[in-house]
């Protein structure tokens, strides 16, 4: 409950700095929160639905991808040393690389479709988790393995009763860093090559100088991220409930 | 079971650390084994278990020790509890790994029964970052216990204990012993603690040892702290291994 009210209160205070940023400003480029709000019936005549469900579908599949790929690379570089000798420089060099940069070449390659987007993203995200998961893997204390060993396990119940709890932990934090980039680099890719996502509908709002539903937009994109968060949150709380002190 | 070591070499990186260690210890018995730092106590109980190449001859009555096929207990002294698994998953878990995840009514008993006797029952679903110190060392000698172990190795296992818990440690350990004794390897670098548990002791130089006969061995366990035997005996021990401890 004490959650909720803080929350809420976050929210009212953002709204009055706004407020109070519109009212300062008195442009229509910064229209007042009252105003954006009044704009959200129109939202279901932009079809608002259709653009949220192309935004989710893409950033669905891109963290899909990112852990498809990312967690058994990130385990792999610990628990198999040889392999993890050649691939974590390469890690190393690439993660700082800022890809977003290779947009143009993603979208000459895979076209200006879903699968350019979804490429980019993963590409962005999928360090992240590469590098949380091996983070995590290797703080597995050596005590662990050692005592599942001298139980006499076998590999698989090495990975099941310490690699993968330790690389689930990984997961859960690189995915709270990724949400946040994930969605701003959505928002980038959908400026171009689609009708559909949040990304496009704000610019498209911009473009036709429709301030309020242009703000709705953000508002809504803002509210997705919020609410993915929260689901992260939810899942954490029940995943990783040995961490809490 | 009976433990025998023979010609036990082992290397660590490039260093030699075991070097042709032979010693028994016979079954239900104690043996302490004692060294500084860096003199191969843990490398000892990693050759044992097969966590390290070794060279020699390492059985349990006539069979040659491996974890696979024998109940080995280790507590270290980190205790090397997971984290992501309750103080009760824990102390089940070398149980469930060796009987593929399933636990008959029994086994399921003999987990209550050394929880509730160590005085842990009521942390059964915590988790390990919330116990003491004390604690945790707790649930890793029921861990140890409940699984009925052929071999018992303490590593440290008393090390980090603050004097007060290290006593009550003790007690509960000499009373879990007493009530399902087992062939157990003692390793410490405290000598106090050699005398008070162990029937006989290994002194650990530079890989090699001989095993020697404790004076107290003959007093019980549960008394032997308080003998009036005890301090001299320590004092005696000192005086032994301390030149060679500091060289």
């Amino acid at each position: 409950m004490a959650r909720v009210t803080k929350t809420l209160g976050a929210l009212l205070a953002l709204n009055l700095l706004w407020w109070l940023a519109a009212v300062l400003v008195g442009k229509p480029v910064l229209p007042t929160p009252l105003t954006v709000y009044a704009a959200f019936p129109q939202l279901l005549a932009h079809q608002i639905g259709w653009h949220l469900y192309f935004s989710l579908y893409r950033l669905g599949w891109s963290l899909v991808w990112s852990a498809v790929i990312g967690i058994p690379l990130g385990i792999l570089i610990v628990r198999a040393p040889r392999f993890g000798a050649w691939v974590d420089p390469v890690v190393y060099l690439t993660y700082p690389l800022p890809k977003i940069a290779l947009l143009p070449v993603v979208m000459l390659l895979a076209g200006l479709g879903d699968s350019a987007k979804i490429i980019m993203i993963t590409m962005i995200t999928v360090f992240q988790i590469i590098i949380s998961v091996r983070d995590a893997v290797r703080q597995v204390p050596a005590g662990v393995y050692k005592q599942l060993r001298v139980a006499g396990a076998n590999r698989w119940e090495l990975f099941r009763d310490a690699t993968w709890p330790a690389s689930l932990a990984g997961v859960l934090t690189a995915l709270r860093l990724a949400l946040g980039t994930a969605i701003a680099t959505l928002f980038f890719t959908e400026v171009y090559g689609t009708s559909y996502g949040l990304g496009y509908f704000i610019m498209d709002e911009w473009n036709r100088l429709d301030y309020p539903l242009m703000y709705a937009g953000i508002v809504v994109l803002a509210a997705v991220a919020f609410a993915l968060f929260a689901v992260l949150n939810a899942v954490e709380r029940r995943v990783l409930r040995w961490q809490q002190v | 079971m009976k433990l025998t070591v023979a010609g036990l070499t082992a290397v660590r990186g490039d260093q030699p650390v075991l070097a042709d260690l032979s010693f028994a210890v016979p079954d239900r018995g104690i043996l302490a084994v004692l060294g500084p730092s860096g003199t191969g106590k843990t490398t000892l109980i990693d050759a044992l278990t097969r966590q390290l190449p070794s060279t020699g001859d390492c059985r349990l009555d006539d069979a040659p020790i491996d974890p696979r096929h024998q109940h080995l207990a280790v507590v270290p002294q980190d205790y090397g509890l997971l984290p992501w698994r309750t103080v009760a998953q824990n102390v089940a878990l070398p149980l469930k790994v060796s009987q593929h995840h399933r636990l008959d009514a029994a086994q399921h008993q003999a987990v209550a029964q050394v929880m509730a006797a160590l005085g842990i029952a009521e942390l059964a679903k915590r988790y390990p970052n919330r116990l003491s110190g004390g604690q945790q060392q707790r649930v890793a000698l029921a861990r140890a216990f409940a699984q009925a172990p052929d071999l018992l190795m303490l590593d440290e296992a008393f090390s980090a204990l603050d004097p007060v818990v290290k006593a009550r440690a003790y007690q509960l350990f000499i009373s879990q012993w007493q009530a399902r004794p087992v062939t157990t390897l003692l390793i410490t670098h405290d000598l106090e603690e050699a005398l008070a548990l162990g029937d006989a002791l290994l002194i650990l130089h530079h890989g090699q040892g001989q095993v020697q006969a404790n004076p107290l061995a003959k007093v019980p366990l549960t008394t032997r702290r308080e003998d009036a035997r005890y301090y001299p005996a320590v004092a005696a021990l000192r005086q032994e291994v301390e030149a060679s401890w500091q060289e």
